[in-house]
Parts: structure tokens; sequence; C-alpha cells
């Protein structure tokens, strides 16, 4: 039984895959993904957390936030991105993100984001 | 003095606030000041001519009173001769017993008589009274005596005769009407006598007052001019003698202004005539010298001094409006300059975080395969090498999180304390460091201050890295001041101030901007986040330092930052 089933999506694909794999070792079902467009076929299927990134080279991460969002409220999204600014930090909470975190963040740190986000996920229900 | 007067006009050169507060002191004062001095001079001038017309008024006055005198004086006594010639009996005039009694008679009525004597028609003097001897001498050369033939009454000038002593005389024709025939009745009165009028008025030293002949010989002593029957010849001068009034002209006595008054006298060859030298209507009136040169004086200094105070007000005014004014441009420059600088290392912060990002994730993966996986050789070794990696990108990631922090809000965790409370938290972090050193803190804190509602966290981060950098400005026994103050009560001041070596000039420009350091351990991040943080929480820092000296960090915080941005 995976603990979770998890979607990064950034366009770092080394980034992407390496996560990936280490979410997998720590016995996450993670997918990866460097563009939206695949995305698709993951969103109606029962995923627990999204890791997103802001800057995607086919469209914005928001925008990526928003869509997921309104295809199923209840998947958390937390945002990992390289900037730090206000504005995006503001704007991805009130688009429904989960939480921000800031590149490079520690293995253990975001699992323990991605754990809180499920719970949350789980009281939603 | 020289040296003043020096400093003076570096200073007018150099300082073109003071030139400008010289120029408009001196402009307006002149221009305040001119109405007040055409005020004063015309009247000054008004008041001249008014004395000046009084003093000829009182001067011609004076002269009639003691013409009139003289006139009444010889008037008088031609009367009461011709009333003793034409009304007593012929042997007044012949019994010499009887012309004493006269004589005595007209003596103890008349001031002034020497003698009396009569004079037939050849010109010897037939009968005489008096204290000379006169009887006998022949007057048929004297100058009077031949005037007497023309005349039936004579007043002569003063001449000396017989008796060597200057007299005049008044002498009055008697008609005999037994023989067809004249004799002269003559009287002699002493110069003295008409000395004596003349010297009735008061006059200066410069002044002078006697009388002449037509022929401008002295009558009686004169002060400037030479004693009685010496001529008269100090300046020409044109008298006219048929003119009966008194006129007045000024003259050039000895290069000095004077003036010169004269009028004939009645019945005789005299004129009476007054030198004044001693310029009393230039006297003007004590009221005017003192009063409104008291009062002329105190206006100007009034002036000058309404003038001078506004104008260093006004120009006190502009010269601090136009610091500000530079410091807001200065201020506004490098808030610009620290925001561009903050968005190009949040731009850089990104660009790095995500290859970091990668590192950090690779490096993880590889720690992971070994910690997961199976046992491979050098399992340990390369474990260490991979939390070398990790170490190093944390330490990246915590600069650029750093940076991107600087334009990143914060979070509004606002909460109430006591600034004094919360420094003395921030000191007791680093209290072990301080006592190792043996730096001495002075506090300096205002009493009652309001409590403030901001984020006391970041605060403390901010005091914390301005006290870590006096700690580190200051030798081993420095001293640190922290001083708080309310200003104007809805902001607080923190000031820290050390006695290290100074910041130079040079450096104070970038002391605000990322990576600045002097420090060799620095990132040069500490006051660029502070920077920033002050900003955000509505407040200012500023740095003063001076080489030598020390430094000042002045922080100000609004006291309730929402009360503010309401404002």
């Amino acid at each position: 039984m995976k603990k979770g089933k998890i979607l990064i999506i950034d366009d770092e694909q080394e980034l992407v895959t390496t996560l990936a794999e280490r979410l997998n070792i720590r016995g996450y079902e993670a997918h990866g993904l460097s563009n939206f467009a695949g995305a698709f076929k993951f969103l109606n299927d029962v995923l627990d957390v999204v890791i997103l990134d802001i800057g995607l080279q086919d469209t914005d991460g928001l925008e990526v936030l928003k869509r997921i969002k309104e295809i199923n409220p209840s998947i958390q999204v937390i945002m990992l991105s390289g900037y730090g600014d206000d504005e995006r930090i503001n704007k991805s909470l009130q688009l429904g993100a989960f939480d921000y975190l800031i590149k490079p963040v520690e293995i253990e740190d975001l699992i323990s984001k991605i754990e809180t986000a499920k719970q949350k996920k789980e009281k939603s229900k | 003095m020289l040296n003043l007067i020096r400093q003076f006009l570096t200073k007018l050169t150099e300082d073109r606030y003071f030139y400008l507060k010289f120029r408009l002191i001196l402009l307006n004062t002149f221009f305040a000041i001119i109405p007040l001095v055409i005020v004063v001079t015309i009247t000054y001038f008004w008041i001249y001519n008014i004395v000046h017309d009084e003093f000829r008024n009182n001067l011609r006055w004076q002269m009639a009173e003691t013409r009139h005198s003289l006139e009444f004086f010889i008037s008088e006594r031609i009367s009461a001769l011709k009333f003793i010639a034409h009304s007593y009996p012929e042997d007044y005039f012949s019994d010499e017993k009887k012309f004493y009694r006269l004589f005595l008679d007209f003596k103890k009525e008349f001031e002034g008589i020497v003698d009396m004597g009569i004079v037939n028609s050849k010109g010897i003097q037939i009968l005489y009274v008096g204290p000379y001897q006169l009887k006998g001498k022949d007057y048929s050369q004297a100058e009077w005596f031949k005037e007497m033939t023309l005349r039936t009454e004579y007043v002569t000038d003063v001449f000396l005769g017989y008796r060597k002593i200057p007299h005049f005389s008044i002498i009055i024709k008697q008609d005999l009407t037994s023989k067809d025939d004249y004799r002269l009745l003559r009287v002699s009165i002493n110069m003295d006598i008409l000395q004596r009028f003349v010297s009735k008025l008061e006059l200066g030293s410069q002044d002078d007052i006697f009388l002449i002949n037509k022929d401008k010989i002295l009558q009686t002593n004169s002060k400037l001019f030479g004693s009685a029957l010496e001529p008269f010849k100090s300046f020409a001068l044109k008298i006219e003698t048929d003119n009966k009034d008194i006129k007045i002209y000024e003259i050039d006595l000895n290069k000095k202004q004077a003036y010169l008054a004269y009028g004939p006298i009645k019945e005789t060859n005299w004129i009476l005539l007054t030198i004044i030298g001693s310029k009393p209507y230039k006297k003007i009136p004590s009221f005017f010298t003192k009063e409104v040169t008291l009062i002329s004086l105190f206006s100007i200094a009034l002036i000058f001094f309404v003038i001078t105070s506004s104008i260093n007000s006004l120009v006190n005014r502009i010269h601090r409006a136009d610091q500000e004014r530079e410091i807001a441009i200065a201020n506004a420059e490098h808030a610009d300059k620290l925001a561009s600088i903050g968005r190009l290392a949040a731009g850089v912060a990104h660009e790095i975080n995500n290859p970091l990002a990668i590192i950090n994730e690779k490096a993880g993966l590889m720690k992971d395969l070994l910690e997961y996986g199976d046992i491979c050789q050098n399992k340990d070794r390369f474990i260490q090498l991979i939390s070398a990696i990790q170490e190093n990108v944390t330490r990246c990631k915590t600069i650029t999180h750093r940076l991107l922090s600087f334009s990143k809000k914060i979070d509004r965790a606002r909460e109430d304390f006591y600034i004094n409370e919360a420094i003395q938290e921030v000191i007791g972090f680093i209290e072990k460091e301080i006592q190792t050193k043996g730096i001495k803190i002075v506090y300096d804190f205002q009493k009652n201050l309001p409590k403030i509602r901001t984020d006391k966290g970041q605060l403390q981060q901010v005091l914390l890295n301005i006290i870590n950098n006096a700690v580190d400005a200051v030798d081993i026994g420095g001293l640190i001041e922290i001083k708080t103050e309310s200003i104007d009560n809805d902001r607080i001041k923190i000031s820290i101030k050390d006695n290290g070596p100074g910041i130079p000039k040079d450096r104070m420009k970038h002391i605000f901007e990322p990576f600045y350091t002097t420090k060799s351990k620095g990132t040069g991040l500490g006051l660029y986040i502070s920077y920033g943080i002050i900003k955000k929480l509505g407040g200012d820092l500023k740095v003063l330092s001076e080489i030598g000296k020390g430094s000042i960090f002045s922080i100000q915080i609004p006291v309730n930052p929402e009360a503010e941005e309401i404002k």
C-alpha cells in the first residue's frame, strides 16, 4: 500500500524525475511531468498531492493550479518554486494552494508538508 | 580684526545661504531706513531754518534795543541842553558860579556828563567847569567847531582832544540876539558810557559789538578789531548809512561763516555793528539732537533686528527645505537603488534555486540509493561526500532564500511589546560574547515608552544584526550605547552607537547593498536584510559615522504601523 499518490509538475525534467524517484523510494507513488499537457489523465484519478512549479514551459503554474482546483478541488497542491516574492505566494494561496515552498527544499520538509496536505484532504472528504 | 574680515569674506563667497542672508538684510535694511532718513533729514533742515530765522529775528531785536537805548541817551541830553540854552537867563552863561551850579544840576540829572563849557564864535572856550584845565583853549581848528558853523546841534565822533582821553561832545548853538553872534554850549561824555551800552548784550567769545563812525573809525573798543579810535579795516564792507533799517548779512570772517548786523544811530555819525561768529543758530534744539537721534537709532536698531531675525528664519527655512529635498531625493534614489538590487537579487536567486534544487535532489537520491539500496564498497565515504554536497547546497539555499526575503512581505505576526525589554532580550543572546570582549553596554532608555505593535521577531533580528556589527566594530573594552526615545508620540527611535573606527565615506554609500561586507566572514546580507525588514515595518534605518569616533545606527519605527497605514 503506497503512502499516497503524488504528481510532480515542473519544467526541470531532471528535478522531476529525481524527486519522483526519491518519493517513490519513501513509499509514495510519485509521477513526474515537465508540462501540464499530460496532467489531465492523473487529475481524475485518486491523486493526493500535486507538487507544482510556477514557471512551466507551456503555461503558467498559477493557471495550472486554478485548473486543478476546478477539476478536482480536493487535490492538495504544494507550490515549489525558485521564486519567493509576495505576489506569487499570495496569489497561490488565494487560488487554493496548500503551501508554498521555495527551492531547494529538504526532502524531510517536503514529506512533512505532503503528509499534512494528505491529512487536510482526508478531513475535507 | 583683519582675520575676522577675511573669515567673513570667505564665508560670503563659500556659503550661498550666508550670502543670501547678507544681501537680503542689506537690501531690506537699506530700503526700510531710507524713509526714516528722509523724514529725519527734512525735519532737521526744517528745524534748522526755524532756529536760523529765530536767530536773525533775535539779533535784529537785540540790535534795535541797543540802538534805541543809545539814541534815547543822546536825544535826551540834546533836548536837555537845548532847553538850557534857550530857556536859562543870560547870567547863567556868563557868571562862573551860576554856570557851575547849572553844570552840577545837569550832571545830577544826566548820567555820564564829565564837563561843560562855552565856546565863543572864535573857537575859544570862555567858560569851563570840569576836571580838566580847559578854559581859554582854542577849538577853532577842531572838526566839530567847523561843523557847528553850519549846524545848530551836533554830536561829535569820539576823539581825544586836549584831555587825551576818548570822549565825545554834544554841542548846541546859542544865538546871541544882542550882537548877531553865537556861542556853543558843549558837554563832554566819556567813551566808557558808550562802551557800557554796547556791553549790555550777552555775547559769546567769537562775537563782538561796537560802534564805528562813517569813516570806519572805531568809536568803542572792539574785542576782535582793536581799541577805540583805531581804524576798522578787517573786511571790505560797504556800509549803507542812509538806510535807517538794521541790516543783517552773512559774511566770511577769517574763513569762517559769521553774521554781521548793523544800524546807524540817529543824531550821530555812529553805526552800531555786531558780529556773531559763535553760530548759535546752528544749535539745533536738544530734543532733536537727543530724542530724535535716540528714537532714530532705536528705530534703525529695531528695523535691523526685525529684518535680520525674519530673514534669518526665512533663509534657514529655505536652507532646511533644500536640505530636506536633497535628503529626500538621495533617500528616494537610495531606496530605488536598493529596490532594483532587491529585484535583481530575487531574479538571480530564482535562477540559482532551480539548478540548486536539482543538485540537491540528485545528491539526495544518491544518498537515498546508498541508504535504501545494497551495501556497496565505500558506502560511508559516499554518504560523507554527498552530505558535504548537501551541506553546501544548504549554504547556497540560505543565501538565496535570504536574498528573496528582501522583497518578501513580512507576515502579520504583530504583537504588542515594550521595545526596551525586546532590546534586553537581544542583548541576552550575545551576552557571552560581550562579556568575553569586555564591552561596556550603556543603556539610555526613555522610561514610559508606549508598547509598540509590530513583528517583534523581525525587529529583534534587525537589532541583533546591528548590535552584532557594533560588537565586531569595537575593540576589547569598547563601548556601545543603546538609546531609545519617543518621537512625536507615534514613532520610536532606537540608536545604537559604538566607539569603533567608524565607516569611511566611500563605504557608507554601499552599506545597505547586498554582499557588501568588510568582515572576513560576513555574507554582506545582514544590513541589506535589516534595511528591507525595517522598511517593511514602516520604519527607517539610517547610519551616521565619523572616522575615529564610531558609528550610530538609528532605527525609527511606528508605534502602530496599522495606524500609520491608515494615515
